[in-house]
């Protein structure tokens, strides 16, 4: 017989209910009558109203089977009717796991029971559930470890099992927002208490931020009685006029260092669940209690709820959960619950827990219970059981603030800690309401407001002091207040029995399938730490996250072990206090990148465009090879913008360049440029470039591109940590000027005609030069005569916000020679044609500077500089025991087939006398050559295989072996440079 | 040869986005002149540019005189009524390096709480405040200017990352 009346058939996937168990209307609920919702289950059309959950919907329509269990497939159906039920979690769409007994419905929802095939009425996998006694914990590891080879095998088949709904690959994805906010106090949790609290603190004067985690503040008052709700109304009003903000279907999700608290919105804002990370000043945890269920026989059957269900569905959504009900109470939940029934039509038998009944199984048939047996023996014909057995803390928010949870037999629950624990009470994490302990709700709300006042003047003395300490921050003359002791009432705390399980096995975690016998299992096999019990047989570990069934596993393990609860302890809770979408814990994804100037520019040439680091630049504009040609016959530009840039100013800016770089600065004159190469205190290259002298004390450096950012700081650590006394001011100017290097044979004729202040004769702007000017009409820029490419080139460095005036300058007059843009791949190739070496890809983290062929470059008769002493050791150490180490070197290579590229990071080898063969180096860069019709290439080798004409193996990637022979110098192409000096 | 050029805005145009109570524009073409405090002075600039490090003045003309850092000022629009001392101060022209926005409206807090951390509240951050900040993982200098009283900030960015960087606050107004 159905649960709701003769009238109705009983549910499964095929019967369309028409809301038969909807009551006529009650005082508060929360169900707009008016306005049906259609959506469907299992793809039969169903009507919900606006306001319910899905839940609620299902059972007005008479549904009391919602899913199967994860492991033993067993029939489930409401235990909480809130986010915490194990039993509920539904597939919506493409949305897998939603929790059905929070999530409110919505029109047009497609909804279908999780771990069923092909259907929740037939489910096959429910077969397990005939292995159950196999099944016990343990029973993967155990059985699924050997023979190891068949892993493969058994892991296709174990997935299948997985729990849980289906994830769509095709969804479309959906953007997760974050924010940022500094309320001086956040209240978790919006009962009574933290209501009262918040008010409290807002009235103060404190920005205060409460915390929901249903879709309405108020707690169990909103399925109370009439005096409950309008207490609950009046606290709302309340806290709205003290100005408090309130987030429902929201949760404080962790707790950090100084209070730095993740908040989950679920839905709230844009987007489907927002993340909101909270710097507060006081934090009040005020979570309330959670339900415990009950362990018995039978426990987890359709119709077992706990008495909170009972009368949410009741009394917030109208729906009678059951015709006839049995209440097993311990307290006074249990108690207003079968009130509440009663007063619904609902056939009641109440069992009183504290007159020593129990009940110790539900039996029925897999639609749910249908008979009750009592401790006495006594059998109840009941479509209903109702368990109110106690409670459990949820102290999650507070065992993050380092506070374990300590047991109290006579309330039959773990409160926070003891009072006055210095970590939490003394603090700035304060707890108030169910959590703080118990009394009549006037009590609580006096606890609550009195925490509110508490937290409001501790904010107000942090906010003075961070105030005080921010240099930006609006000035305060006022003292800072005293720091307020705790001087609140301490809540006391209501006798409760101890109820954890009847004589009965039964399931302890509904969420992960987990019985009582499995624990003792468990135990008996040497787990008799609840951590390792937690471990073995995932107790705890499954959706619920422990919020139900955590003290009943405590207990179970307790009576295993012979130990006290207390003795026994609990697991830890650790964040996220409920679940979060990793969406949600990703967030918005900001992910910069930087362009030049000249961007757009780049893009109408029909670019394509490589990332470096963080920055978008031309790989080359249709053909690289083509581009280098014409900067060899003719004349090109590049925009080499993200190139670093310092402005270095100052009487001792020489002194700086000299420590950091291994060559000599001091006689560098002014309007000439020099290269220079850093080191660090190993003699390790750090980066490279080239420095202008613009005045007497004025320099223009630049760094390699990717080492922009690092030298800056490397030179701020000098300056800052080992000569603070210099005076010298250095300022990144990567981002002033957009840097364009015109490089080819007409390039001096290219500039003569947008250039009419600096005199370009090659014997007035010698190579290596820096002239200060205007170009196409921009003043204000720095033209250095130098060249990466190995052509005659002037690197322009102009006011960046003039940048595409200079460069389209530059083409339109270049016309007739051919002037045109390159990129970074024709810059590779024609710095490797070069034997110009990258720092970071042709160097390494051994690579000493005189390994990289640079010993003409170091000055070691100058005064200290950065890297000094092991350059030294490197270049005039006897080599030998306690010498300096023979570290590869930096060479040319020209494989034997000039048409053979290898590719990059390729490796060397060598054929040992035995004939085998040993890694000797590797390749570092390698093009082929336009210029010179063959490969170009530079390694890394050993230094007995780096002398000119020795000949290597180079090993591609598919292990074929070809020859090549080291060059008498990097430079593969004019080497003597003669082409740059023109 | 030509005279000067136009200034290159680092953001596409039009440079100005919108929404209900909050406003974002472009003003990356304002002077932007980066004073350091004279080597030999004790002061002295520190004393004529009247503000230190975290707050920022108006100095006439519609400029500002913003205390960057110790020791370090950021003179924005015309120069004429804030100019430090010629002799010793090392001055850097950073109109070019760096993109500037201008945020306002009542909204334009809650905007900028969805891309930076920094406590905007009114003790935290008064007309006139000015701090370092990551917005949208963007080192920056946001300074408080209100205008006629709107709340107003400036968000200074090196200028290679101001199109992303006004590409993400008119995304997160837009939120």
């Amino acid at each position: 017989m159905s649960p709701l009346g003769s009238g109705l058939r009983r549910n499964d996937d095929r019967v369309v209910p028409v809301s038969p168990g909807r009551l006529p209307a009650r005082p508060g609920e929360v169900i707009d009558r008016e306005s049906p919702l259609a959506f469907t289950w299992n793809g039969r059309a169903v009507t919900g109203l606006a306001g319910d959950t899905i839940v609620s919907a299902l059972a007005a329509g008479g549904c009391t089977e919602f899913s199967r269990s994860m492991k033993y497939h067993r029939p489930r159906g409401i235990l909480t009717a809130d986010y915490w039920d194990p039993n509920t979690l539904l597939q919506v769409g493409e949305e897998p796991n939603v929790r059905a007994g929070h999530r409110l419905l919505e029109a047009g929802m497609a909804v279908s029971a999780q771990n069923a095939w092909p259907s929740l009425r037939w489910d096959a996998k429910a077969l397990t559930n005939l292995g159950g006694r196999a099944l016990s914990a343990g029973f993967y590891y155990k059985t699924f470890m050997r023979p190891r080879w068949l892993w493969p095998a058994y892991e296709k088949v174990l997935a299948r099992f997985a729990p849980g709904g289906a994830v769509d690959p095709a969804s479309a994805p959906r953007r997760h927002e974050k924010r940022y906010a500094h309320p001086d106090v956040v209240v978790a949790g919006g009962g009574p208490a933290g209501l009262a609290a918040a008010a409290a603190a807002a009235r103060a004067g404190a920005r205060v931020l409460l915390v929901e985690h249903e879709h309405a503040a108020g707690g169990h008052l909103r399925w109370g009685g009439e005096s409950e709700r309008a207490l609950a109304g009046e606290l709302i009003a309340e806290a709205r006029a003290a100005g408090v903000q309130i987030l429902t279907d929201a949760t404080v999700c962790g707790r950090w260092e100084d209070n730095w608290l993740s908040i989950t919105e679920r839905g709230g804002g844009a987007g489907p669940e927002r993340l909101t990370k909270a710097r507060a000043k006081v934090l009040i945890a005020a979570a309330g209690l959670i339900e415990r269920p009950y362990t018995f026989a039978g426990n987890d059957r359709p119709g077992v709820m706990l008495s909170g269900a009972a009368r949410r569905l009741l009394n917030l959504w109208a729906v009678r959960p059951g015709t006839r009900a049995v209440v097993l109470s311990a307290n006074e939940a249990g108690d207003a619950a079968a009130g509440d029934l009663d007063a619904a039509g609902v056939e009641v038998e109440l069992v009183d827990a504290r007159a020593g009944r129990t009940v110790t199984a539900a039996a029925g048939s897999r639609s749910g219970v249908e008979r009750v047996v009592l401790s006495d023996g006594t059998r109840l014909d009941a479509d209903l059981l109702v368990t109110a057995v106690g409670w459990t803390a949820p102290t999650s928010l507070l065992n993050m603030a380092g506070v374990r949870p300590s047991y109290d037999p006579a309330a039959a629950r773990f409160f926070p800690s003891p009072p006055g624990s210095p970590h939490v009470e003394e603090g700035t994490v304060l707890s108030t309401g169910g959590l703080a302990g118990d009394g009549s709700l006037d009590e609580l709300v006096a606890h609550g407001e009195a925490t509110g006042r508490l937290a409001a003047a501790r904010a107000a003395v942090l906010a003075h002091r961070l105030q005080v300490a921010t240099a930006w921050a609006a000035p305060l003359s006022d003292p800072e207040p005293p720091y307020p002791p705790d001087e609140r009432a301490r809540l006391g705390r209501d006798p409760h029995p101890e109820l954890y399980r009847s004589g009965s096995d039964g399931i302890v975690d509904l969420s992960e399938d987990v019985s009582s016998r499995d624990l003792h299992n468990a135990a008996a096999e040497g787990f008799d730490s609840v951590e390792l019990v937690k471990r073995w047989t995932t107790a705890t570990m499954g959706s619920a996250q422990g919020k139900l069934e955590t003290v009943n596993v405590v207990a179970a393990v307790a009576e295993a072990t012979g130990k006290t609860i207390a003795e026994v302890g609990t697991t830890t809770w650790r964040p996220p206090y409920a679940p979060v979408t990793l969406g949600a814990l990703a967030g918005r994804m900001f992910e910069p990148v930087r362009v030049s100037s000249l961007h757009d520019l780049h893009v109408a040439a029909g670019m394509t465009p490589i990332q470096a680091g963080q920055w978008i630049r031309p790989e080359h504009y249709g053909h690289p090879a083509t581009e280098v040609r014409n900067v060899r016959a003719n004349v090109g530009i590049i925009d080499v913008s993200p190139l670093g840039k310092l402005d270095v100013q100052g009487p001792d800016a020489t002194e700086l360049l000299s420590l950091l770089y291994v060559n000599k600065w001091r006689r560098l004159a002014v309007g000439s440029v020099r290269y220079g190469v850093m080191c660090a205190e190993d003699g390790v290259i750090l980066d490279d470039g080239v420095t202008g002298r613009l005045g007497e004390d004025h320099y223009l450096m630049s760094t390699t591109s990717s080492g922009a950012g690092a030298m800056e700081v490397w030179i701020q650590n000098w300056l800052q940590t080992e000569h603070p006394d210099w005076r010298v001011r250095v300022t990144p100017v990567t981002d002033a000027y957009t840097s364009i290097n015109v490089a080819g044979p007409r390039s001096r004729t290219l500039l003569g005609r947008l250039v009419d202040d600096v005199d370009l004769d090659p014997e007035a702007f010698k190579y290596m030069q820096v002239r200060r000017g205007t170009v196409a009409g921009v003043a204000g820029c720095v033209m250095w005569r130098i060249g990466f490419t190995g052509e005659l080139s002037y690197e322009l460095h102009v006011p960046a916000g003039y940048g595409p005036h200079v460069w389209q300058a530059l083409l339109v007059a270049g016309a007739d020679l051919r002037a045109a843009p390159f990129g970074l791949e024709a810059q590779r190739i024609m710095r490797l044609e070069k034997g110009h070496f990258i720092v970071g890809q042709d160097t390494d983290a051994l690579t000493l500077a005189p390994t990289a062929g640079l010993e003409w470059l170091i000055k070691l008769d100058k005064e200290d500089f950065t890297g000094r002493p092991e350059l030294q050791w490197a270049l005039e150490g006897e080599p030998g025991a306690g010498g300096p180490p023979q570290l590869p070197r930096l060479v040319a290579v020209q494989p034997t087939d000039p048409g053979y590229v290898p590719p990059e990071a390729c490796q060397i080898v060598a054929r040992e006398p035995g004939g085998s063969e040993r890694i000797i180096g590797r390749i570092t860069s390698s093009r082929f050559s336009p210029t010179l019709e063959r490969s170009v290439c530079l390694a890394q080798v050993e230094a007995d295989h780096a002398g000119p004409g020795t000949e290597l193996t180079i090993v591609d990637v598919t292990g074929r072996r070809h020859t090549a022979a080291v060059m008498p110098h990097h430079a593969h192409f004019d080497p003597e440079g003669e082409r740059l000096r023109v | 040869m030509s005279s000067q050029p136009a200034f290159v805005s680092p953001v596409a145009a039009p440079g100005e986005a919108g929404g209900a109570g909050w406003s974002l524009r472009d003003e990356s073409a304002i002077p932007k002149l980066l004073v350091y405090e004279d080597f030999e002075s004790g002061g002295l600039i520190a004393e004529h540019l009247g503000v230190g490090f975290g707050a920022a003045i108006r100095a006439g003309a519609g400029s500002l005189v913003c205390g960057v850092r110790p020791g370090e000022w950021l003179l924005l629009g015309e120069r004429s009524g804030s100019t430090p001392p010629a002799v010793g101060a090392v001055t850097v022209d950073l109109t070019h390096g760096m993109a500037m926005f201008r945020l306002s409206g009542p909204e334009a807090p809650a905007v900028l709480a969805a891309v930076c951390s920094i406590d905007t509240s009114e003790e935290m951050m008064p007309d006139g405040a000015v701090c370092g900040a990551s917005v949208a993982r963007v080192g920056c200098t946001l300074v408080r200017n209100d205008v006629a009283g709107e709340r107003a900030y400036l968000i200074l960015a090196p200028r290679s990352s101001g199109r992303y960087l006004f590409d993400a606050v008119r995304d997160a107004g837009a939120r």
